[in-house]
């Protein structure tokens, strides 16, 4: 157990949801650390965000999650002492913008990241949580070229009976469509449609379903993957926000639009693994694990 | 008229109703939380009740019946609405005063209104009525409202939006209040070492029993936590009293408050842990009579002991508990016949008061005492000598193995049930001639309590069985 004089506050690092990151240097190890500091209310007690993002990633020790050390609980403050990371894969990409064109990352670097997320993610769903706020923010990275999924406030346990799980989960632009339309009985599938979202981003350097409100966002979302039906998507029509009078598309040609974006081209597997990934029908969607084995990984799990 | 109202089981056509007299009347109180989630179109209709009865006093100036069975509906009005409903049902009583409507066709609605009050009353009332029993209270100062709470804190992305279902986290509950609370006070009694039988054979009666099940019936029925959560609260009640025992064995004295008070943390945490839907601790502190400081405290320590880790063995227990409860509830639905003679008062002895039961007045006056006592943790200083209850004596007293019986639907083994870990060789303590119902109430002599090195034990404060 540490105590807060063990470490030296540094600059702050950013603000969460419902804390803020310092970074910290561990005076006896010397080793940098990040510290995120929860004020405590009196009336709310300690957060459920901080109860779940603790008592979850106590349980999850992996290269591609973020090592929480060390909890320290006072009357007023609660502080998390986490691995220290260089940066987040969102401010990553924005250092990359030249004048106003977003730039996509080079394709082998999206290759090692996803692998990572997709290790990360599968890690998590095989102890039986659900991170449900995967997004570039989220997921840090250190100059190694390390990727590790951090902030697990929103995340869930599951497995055991639910019954309340929300459908306001995950931020708008990586949230899955089944949810979207009001789905409160998703699984693992909810964070790999963000892993989709999430790929074709470090593709493009842009994001690929930037909606404003749910209602947009879901049409963004029809444009390009088609508007579902009964037939493409058996069930569809019982979801509690589902609208017979959406906007009937066709599915575009996911190459063609992310192409625009890249300077390297854009081979099949590559789009085919996208494809996987943001099949609108959740249970048609690849898992975590499945996703490890798409032939566009190749090269990393055959050559380990 | 009045034979239209026959539905109220204490109402005698033309006489007092009984549960007229406070808003805080436990049986009102019960029935107003099963009529929270109809409570919009419930209000609606008391409205339009109060309405009619305004006009009927007008028509009828010297009827009395009528008048008895609303003071049912403007006692349930009056609690869940709060002294805002009140006053806006005064209001509309002076305009109503104003209004002129034909006779005949009042005494039409008055008719179909009373139909559906008829209804809807069935409807929202699956537990056993007991009008009749007297109040018990709650257990602390500020005793809970039983209202369903509102949900002030939401696991959200940002722009969030607010899904306020029923105000409590279930809108349809998997499973029924009553037993579910039995289940609950039943393993709760279990982490610690003890049985609700061996309380009551200590207690020679089960009024702390009663207590706290419906104390635990008032909590569920204000959060509407969904069963798994209830579970995974049960689960972590017995990891960290198994913890604290190794560290002090203090906790196992399995005194009553010590009992309720953390089985109310445990719901506080597995609803942190389990739920989308979570409330403050000072929405907790309402439902659960608990000072917020106090949930506070012992969350901390809670968390501090099982070293934050909730999810430690990903509640491999849940089946357990979920077939636990079922056949809990098969239980007692279908009880095996009691095979123990039986005495003065056996057969209802879990349904109705003891016969010495005290007077609601003299209750409210127990139950309100000092609102100071949670100031500190005192978790650990008003059951702090078990030598000193350690004088055994037989429990099998007549009296008491009827209490037995009837609480568990027969004379059955307890273990059956039981998650937690086995309860002790029953020992047993006296209980110094103090009424079960003291054991809730805490004065502030407590606080002399804590901060003296040994404590000036009151029985008044003693815990039950304080042996192990």
């Amino acid at each position: 157990m540490s105590s807060f004089s063990q470490f030296k506050q540094l600059e702050k690092l950013g603000n969460g949801t419902y804390a803020t990151v310092y970074k910290g240097l561990n005076k006896t190890t010397g080793v940098y650390v990040a510290l995120k500091e929860v004020k405590l209310d009196s009336e709310e007690g300690t957060p459920s965000t901080a109860i779940r993002e603790i008592s979850l990633m106590k349980e999850l020790k992996h290269d591609n999650v973020v090592r929480l050390y060390d909890v320290i609980h006072t009357e007023n403050k609660l502080t998390l002492v986490f691995e220290y990371m260089d940066n987040d894969l969102k401010k990553y990409m924005d250092s990359r913008i030249v004048g106003n064109n977003p730039q996509g990352l080079e394709l082998n670097l999206v290759k090692y990241f996803q692998w990572q997320l997709m290790e990360g993610a599968a890690f998590c769903h095989e102890n039986k949580i659900l991170h449900r706020d995967l997004k570039p923010q989220n997921l840090l990275i250190n100059n190694r070229g390390q990727l590790k999924l951090g902030d697990f406030g929103l995340a869930r346990a599951f497995g055991i009976p639910v019954n309340t799980f929300s459908s306001e989960v995950v931020t708008l632009w990586y949230r899955a469509p089944d949810v979207l339309m009001g789905s409160r009985t998703y699984s693992t599938s909810i964070d790999m449609w963000s892993c989709g979202c999430i790929l074709a981003e470090m593709v493009t350097g842009k994001p690929l379903f930037p909606g404003t409100n749910d209602e947009e966002q879901l049409r963004l979302i029809f444009d390009v993957m088609g508007t579902p039906n009964e037939s493409t998507w058996p069930g569809v029509s019982s979801f509690p926000k589902f609208n017979p009078t959406f906007p009937q598309k066709l599915p575009k040609d996911l190459r063609s639009i992310l192409q625009i974006y890249s300077k390297e081209p854009l081979d099949d597997t590559l789009i085919d693994l996208l494809h996987g990934l943001l099949q609108l029908n959740p249970d048609m969607r690849l898992s975590a694990k499945q996703a490890l084995h798409h032939p566009w990984f190749a090269e990393y799990y055959q050559h380990p | 008229m009045a034979s239209t109202f026959m539905y109220y089981p204490g109402h005698v056509p033309g006489g007092p109703v009984v549960d007229t007299c406070a808003a805080a009347n436990a049986a009102a109180a019960f029935h107003q939380q099963q009529q929270q989630q109809h409570q919009q179109s419930h209000l609606q209709q008391m409205e339009t009740h109060h309405r009619h009865h305004q006009q009927q006093q007008q028509q009828q100036p010297y009827t009395a019946a009528p008048a008895a069975p609303y003071g049912y509906y403007q006692n349930g009005l009056a609690a869940a609405q709060g002294m805002a409903a009140v006053q806006q049902q005064q209001q509309q009583q002076q305009q109503q005063q104003q209004q002129q409507q034909a006779a005949v066709y009042y005494n039409q609605q008055q008719h179909q209104h009373q139909q559906q009050a008829v209804a809807h009353h069935r409807r929202t009332s699956s537990f056993r009525q007991q009008p009749t029993l007297p109040s018990l209270g709650m257990f602390y100062p500020g005793a809970p409202l039983p209202t369903v709470l509102p949900l002030p804190v939401q696991q959200e992305p940002p722009a969030p939006k607010e899904e306020y279902v029923n105000g409590g986290v279930n809108q349809f509950l998997d499973y029924d209040l009553d037993l579910m609370s039995e289940f609950v006070v039943k393993n709760s009694y279990n982490a610690f070492g003890t049985d609700a039988g061996a309380v009551i054979r200590e207690a020679g009666s089960n009024q702390t029993v009663d207590l706290f099940t419906k104390g635990v019936f008032s909590v569920l029925s204000a959060t509407r936590l969904p069963a798994v959560t209830i579970f995974m609260a049960l689960d972590l009640l017995s990891k960290y009293v198994a913890k604290t025992h190794a560290a002090s064995g203090s906790i196992r004295s399995g005194c009553v408050n010590v009992v309720y008070q953390n089985t109310m943390v445990a719901f506080v945490l597995a609803n942190k842990f389990n739920d989308d839907k979570t409330f403050t601790n000072k929405s907790w502190s309402q439902a659960t009579g608990m000072d917020v400081l106090c949930i506070n405290n012992f969350e901390r320590e809670w968390l501090d002991v099982l070293e934050w880790r909730l999810f430690a063995d990903k509640f491999v227990l849940y089946d357990k508990y979920a077939h636990g409860f079922e056949a809990f509830c098969q239980e007692k639905r279908c009880p095996s016949p009691p095979n123990v003679l039986p005495t003065p008062h056996s057969t209802d002895n879990y349904l109705s008061p003891p016969s010495d039961c005290q007077t609601p007045v003299h209750l409210h006056a127990n139950v309100y005492s000092s609102p100071g006592y949670l100031e500190k943790d005192t978790s650990d200083f008003y059951y702090g000598q078990p030598d000193v209850f350690s004088s055994p004596m037989s429990q099998f007293t007549p009296n008491s193995a009827a209490a037995y019986s009837t609480t568990s639907g027969g004379p059955m083994n307890y273990s059956f049930y039981n998650l937690g870990p086995p309860p002790p060789p029953a020992a047993v303590q006296p209980l110094m001639g103090v009424p079960p119902a003291q054991m809730w109430n805490l004065d502030e002599r407590l606080g002399n309590f804590a901060s003296s090195n040994y404590p000036g034990f009151d029985g008044n404060y003693c815990c039950y069985s304080a042996v192990y």
